[in-house]
């Protein structure tokens, strides 16, 4: 029994010098400094914020498990939060505290203060964080108006609202235009709709022409020039040239045309007249301007008509 | 990679169809809870699901304090905690803090001061999470202020009054009489 005692009393003594040594000197002591963002002026219901500063020897660890939990504090003092941040020998405690103090005149009031426990070489050393003093102050009158009802005294309820479907019509809304106007580059590659190829007008466009012609006042050039864009336009109608004895022809490959034949034929006859036959005068004499001009109206009424 | 326009000009509008879709189905949604808060608000009756939309809850909370039926209020505003957000549970504790010390004043103006002290505790209860929530609360403070006027805190009711500490329901019906049962 004695064999067995006496390792265990050796071990112990070891243990009880190593702990003596390892006692720190007394100027690298933890330091310890709590500031506080305001000491007065506080309502019930207001955070404080306080900074624990804690100045402790090089290779000294926080035990964070001493630290104080977030939760009810005192009867009127909850803490809601605690971090802790390190810079060298600086072990900072930011706490955040929320008062529930009901006060009816200003007075103050002491913060409890905590122990902290530190690791230094080793050894459990505990730092007792010193209570301050905060001032609160009272949100109302000590004596208030006499009210008839004593409900009168209370804020009113705050009403239910209600969801902000608007915005999400705006929303709905917006993405909708955003969608037909993506449709616009598809319906332009696939030739949907207003992108798909119209056939050409070319008689609607020669009309047009005539018109601006005509604008200008009747010349024998202007006369010249009439013929020729309505050639054109019989050119584009039958993607060839068309000259007087390629009519019937035309006519049988766009028979939509074929009620035009009497004035088509007078405005070949013009036409020969006036460049083959150089006599212009005459030419206007057997189709005159207007009636030029109601030939390229029927005609492209014509080319309206077609499919 | 000629497929590759294809592929951007049909997928575009595809997607913004489907966006377009998706919004109009979740602005109905609203619209419907909006529809089920008006009625709540006319003082119909509609049945609330504790799961339903925060904003509907709270609607069928304002009206069950309207109707008196706080029992009812009281466990709708907890089942919010935790999903909801912060100003729709602020606004919770709040209305229903003030319709229990609403019943504790009348009980107070008809002389019934013992019955009127679990309300006014319940009341200060609630605006204390109300603050918790929103420590900036002017009303809830203020409110909070009158409550704890008609009734002190004092250090030894610590445990009954924390945030955390919650009254013992029990006690607070000890004076409703019960059954009798017939003496020895």
């Amino acid at each position: 029994m004695a064999a067995r005692i006496l390792p265990i009393a050796a071990t112990l003594t070891v243990l009880l010098l190593g702990a003596a040594q390892a006692q720190p000197a007394g100027d690298a002591s933890p330091d310890v400094v709590v500031r506080a963002e305001r000491d007065i002026g506080f309502f019930t219901g207001d955070l404080i914020r306080a900074d624990v500063i804690l100045t402790v020897p090089a290779g000294a660890t926080l035990d964070r498990a001493s630290l104080p939990v977030p939760g009810p504090v005192a009867y009127w003092l909850d803490l809601r939060d605690i971090t802790v941040v390190r810079h060298g020998r600086t072990i900072t405690l930011h706490l955040i505290y929320q008062n529930f103090y009901v006060a009816l005149d200003a007075r103050r009031m002491q913060m409890p203060g905590f122990p902290v426990g530190l690791l230094i070489g080793g050894t459990a050393q505990a730092v007792d964080v010193p209570p301050w003093t905060i001032g609160v102050s009272p949100l109302r009158e000590v004596a208030p108006p006499v009210q008839e009802d004593p409900k009168a005294y209370l804020q009113p309820d705050r009403p239910a609202g209600y969801l902000d479907t608007g915005r999400w019509w705006t929303v709905t809304g917006g993405l909708a235009v955003a969608a037909l106007l993506a449709l616009l580059p598809l319906a332009y590659h696939r030739a949907w709709g207003p992108f798909r190829r119209r056939p050409a007008r070319d008689f609607a466009a020669a009309v047009r022409h005539l018109r601006r012609l005509g604008a200008r006042g009747e010349t024998e050039t202007g006369y010249l020039e009439a013929l020729l864009i309505l050639h054109r336009a019989l050119d584009g109608a039958a993607g060839r040239r068309v000259l007087a004895d390629d009519m019937p022809a035309f006519l049988n490959r766009r028979p939509v045309f074929t009620p035009a034949r009497a004035g088509l034929e007078a405005f070949f006859q013009a036409s020969r007249q006036a460049f083959f036959g150089s006599a212009p005068a005459k030419a206007r004499q057997v189709l005159p301007f207007k009636d030029l001009q109601v030939l390229g109206r029927s005609l492209a009424a014509a080319e309206r008509g077609r499919p | 990679m000629r497929r590759a326009p294809t592929i951007l000009f049909t997928g575009l509008p595809v997607l913004l169809v489907l966006a377009v879709l998706a919004t109009a189905v979740w602005a109905r949604h609203l619209a419907a809870d909006n529809r089920a808060i008006t009625g709540l608000k006319a003082n119909r009756d509609l049945a609330v699901a504790p799961g339903a939309a925060p904003a509907v809850v709270l609607a069928r909370v304002e009206f069950l304090i309207r109707q008196d039926r706080l029992t009812e209020a009281q466990p709708l505003v907890e089942a919010l905690d935790g999903r909801a957000d912060p100003r729709i549970r602020t606004d919770a504790h709040y209305n229903l803090a003030n319709a229990w010390l609403r019943r504790g004043l009348d009980l107070i103006t008809e002389g019934k001061i013992d019955a009127a002290g679990p309300f006014v505790v319940l009341a200060r209860q609630e605006y204390r999470r109300a603050l918790t929530l929103a420590p900036d609360d002017w009303d809830a403070k203020f409110n909070l202020d009158v409550a704890s006027r008609l009734i002190r805190d004092f250090p030894a009711f610590e445990r009954t009054v924390g945030d955390t500490g919650q009254v013992d329901r029990k006690r607070l019906w000890t004076d409703i009489p019960g059954t009798p049962r017939g003496g020895p």
